[in-house]
């Protein structure tokens, strides 16, 4: 056994209100300047849809992630040998239209407008070329289906429908969405990290997280490919490639990164997960059915012993122990197994979770009125999302994994409108207990955890103790947390 | 008329300074029964041309050509522009009273076997080549220190990085002038804007010799595929198999999906 540290995260896509705050504020922190105006660390999605770069999760046309071919796991994207060729040449990026083209608007035009009968208006402009541009899409251009004949049609994640299927979910009365935030998932099997040729990217061995080296990166862009969540973008004004740090700054004090401070909804969660290193080349080799139990199963219990011990004899502090069992992340993920990761089928073993949207509920047409349906709260197949379509987002096209984090929730939604309304009986009410397999102060537990968690406990970030690692801190006096100063610029 | 105007000009003029003048400046390029070279043959001009036209076109045949039938005609038939000559009128005079009698064989024109040699025929000296080359690339200075030929012709095809663009290409020189006036242009340098740049600085006989072997070669070697023409090639070729083997990158999809493609 050999257990290391990850600090993981948890969407509650339920709670998401696609309200965008997590990006804005992101971007007011990290991404707002020359060269950056394009990427979005954080982005918030609308499923279905294609997100942001375009048809991110066509993995046909960008090679991200990993494959496995006769048991042996190489990155989709290139061998050695390719990637020597190919290093001057990567032929599988998102082009700036696949991202959008960031604009602002020429406000001159009105501030100097002379009087006139009609308003003026601001010509948009290209933040790359200065020139006058017509915007066509943007980072979240298909928000509320708004794009859907051209976007939520494309989803990669419908070609599991029948043409039918697919017809009935964009009728009126059936149609959905829901919001996918996204951000860097801090795989634990990284492929940006795999293929870097300037071993620019690395993870960072106190918290895991993934970090691309401002000095040592050469802009080859082979990160931006091997990403399958595309959440590596080229800086093209330093030249460098950047990502989404976990505001590690943040993070090492105490504090929750922007994106989940700022979060309307409350739908995150980051806490720490201790999960077995030695297991990581059997779970990435595992087939596509058993991926998510293999990466359930990496995951630690901060309670068992043995874990306690092999931690205590690497020199790691007790106090993270207790984090680890205080970790929401661990609860949602491990013990009340309702969060999944996104496309695990990529097997990068991502370390962002989510809780699938239970979604509006289904109705029916009945003498030109809709009318719910009765048994709208029960059956994973009621609801208007295809479990289909949301197997192939979370378990890598399981349907009885999704069918099983369902039974979890909507036992919370019983027992809650059992004990609250009283309008259930006790036997209804046991039955969907029973099916779930959690007894009520499990169910307490998770509702006190989706609903009206403190930020105390939705956030359970260890410290860093980065005074700690160094043997002579009056060595460094004058040093440490000034950090590095360089200004990040092509220096070859 | 005619003849009146001649007979007085005749008087005036020199036959022995005509003919130095015409050795010296006319013959790389016209011959006087000899046959066409660069120009016409000049035999019986004086029958055949007005003694006042002549007079003004030998002076300056620049303000003939677009105003003249007789002088654009020639043109068209020769398509090399005759240059001013800047000579006095008594030189002028005297070149007239050369071609008078030596067209009309009163004054025997020395015999010349005519010797007409195709570049093919004589036999390719590479060092001679060589030598010929590198003095109009300048890669080997005059010993008079005169400017190499490159600074102002190029010669098509051969080299890469082109040449001088105020003088013409001298690609088919061999062929216009042929062996002897070619080496009559260099050792008597009749054009105008070359006089003042070699006055002081005439080309040695064994370069003289050099060039004009050089030049007489430029067809035959002109034939051969220039090694810097096939690289360029191969470099382009060797540029397309890259795009060629990444013809889908960068293509986006977005776009794409809009007119209904996947």
């Amino acid at each position: 056994m050999d257990v290391r540290i990850q600090i993981s995260m948890v969407f509650h896509l339920d709670k998401c209100i696609g309200c965008h705050t997590c990006s804005i504020s992101c971007k007011n922190v990290w991404t707002d300047r020359k060269g950056a105006e394009y990427m979005w660390w954080n982005n918030v999605e609308t499923k279905p849809g294609t997100g942001y770069p375009t048809l991110w999760e066509d993995q046909e046309k960008y090679k991200g992630g990993w494959e496995k071919k006769d048991s042996v796991l190489k990155p989709k994207l290139q061998g050695k040998l390719k990637g020597l060729l190919n290093i001057f040449y990567n032929p599988f990026l998102p082009t700036i239209d696949d991202y959008y083209e960031p604009w602002t608007y020429r406000y001159s035009d009105l501030f100097d407008s002379p009087p006139m009968d009609d308003q003026p208006s601001a010509r948009p402009i290209s933040l790359i070329t200065g020139k006058t541009i017509d915007v066509e899409s943007g980072p979240n251009w298909d928000d509320d289906l708004s794009g859907t004949p051209f976007y939520a049609k494309n989803d990669p994640n419908l070609k599991n429908l029948t043409e039918e299927e697919k017809n009935i979910i964009f009728e009126m009365e059936n149609i959905f969405h829901f919001y996918l935030p996204r951000i860097c998932n801090h795989c634990l099997n990284p492929t940006c990290v795999a293929v870097c040729p300037s071993g620019a990217i690395y993870k960072r061995g106190e918290d895991g997280i993934v970090l691309v080296s401002q000095d040592k990166c050469r802009g080859w862009r082979m990160c931006v490919s091997g990403c399958p969540y595309k959440k590596v973008y080229y800086n093209y004004e330093t030249g460098k490639s950047e990502k989404c740090i976990l505001c590690y700054p943040r993070v090492e004090t105490g504090q929750a990164p922007m994106c989940f401070h700022s979060c309307v909804g409350r739908i995150r969660y980051m806490g720490v997960l201790l999960y077995d290193a030695e297991k990581i080349e059997s779970a990435i080799k595992s087939e596509d059915k058993d991926i998510v139990k293999s990466q359930l199963d990496l995951i630690l219990d901060p309670f068992d012993n043995k874990v306690i011990e092999n931690l205590k004899k690497k020199g790691i502090k007790e106090e993270i122990i207790e984090y680890a069992q205080n970790s929401p992340v661990y609860k949602f993920v491990k013990k009340f197994k309702i969060a999944l990761p996104l496309h695990p089928e990529f097997r990068t073993l991502p370390m962002l979770f989510y809780v699938p949207p239970l979604l509006p509920v289904k109705a029916k047409k009945e003498n030109c009125k809709l009318r719910l349906l009765e048994s709208f709260f029960s059956e994973p197949e009621n609801f208007r999302a295809p479990i289909k379509y949301l197997a192939s987002l979370f378990s890598a096209g399981d349907e009885n994994l999704i069918k099983d984090v369902y039974k979890r929730l909507i036992a919370v939604r019983i027992f809650k409108r059992w004990k609250e309304v009283g309008d259930l009986k006790d036997e209804e009410k046991d039955k969907y207990l029973k099916e779930a397999g959690l007894d009520e102060k499990e169910l307490e537990e998770i509702f006190e955890l989706t609903s009206i968690a403190s930020i105390e406990k939705r956030f359970v970030i260890p410290p860093s103790g980065r005074e700690e690692m160094i043997d002579d801190v009056y060595k460094f006096k004058g040093e440490t947390g000034f950090g590095y100063k360089r200004k990040p610029e092509r220096r070859w | 008329m005619q003849i009146l105007i001649l007979a007085v000009l005749i008087t005036i003029g020199s036959f022995e300074k005509g003919k130095e003048i015409f050795v010296k400046k006319c013959s790389a390029c016209h011959t006087i029964g000899e046959g066409k070279r660069v120009g016409p043959d000049l035999m019986g001009i004086t029958e055949i041309r007005n003694i006042e036209w002549l007079k003004k076109f030998i002076n300056k045949p620049s303000d003939f050509f677009g105003k003249d039938k007789i002088a654009d005609s020639l043109l068209k038939e020769y398509a090399i522009k005759m240059p001013d000559q800047n000579l006095e009128e008594e030189e002028i005079l005297s070149i007239i009273e050369y071609l008078n009698t030596a067209s009309k064989g009163e004054m025997k024109v020395e015999e010349k076997k005519e010797v007409k040699i195709s570049p093919e025929e004589i036999p390719f000296d590479k060092e001679k080549y060589e030598r010929g080359e590198m003095l109009f690339k300048g890669e080997i200075i005059f010993k008079n220190k005169g400017l190499p030929c490159i600074s102002c012709h190029s010669i098509k095809n051969l080299f890469t990085f082109g040449g001088g663009k105020l003088g013409p290409d001298l690609s088919l020189s061999f062929k216009n002038y042929g062996e002897e006036g070619l080496k009559l242009a260099l050792k008597d340098i009749p054009f105008p804007t070359m006089v003042p740049v070699y006055k002081n600085k005439p080309l040695l006989e064994e370069e003289i010799d050099a060039i004009t072997y050089f030049l007489s070669k430029l067809e035959t070697k002109n034939k051969e595929k220039n090694p810097f023409t096939f690289a360029i090639i191969l470099a382009f070729l060797i540029f397309l198999i890259p795009l060629f083997i990444f013809r889908n990158r960068s293509k986006g999809v977005r776009k794409n999906l809009l007119k209904g493609g996947k």
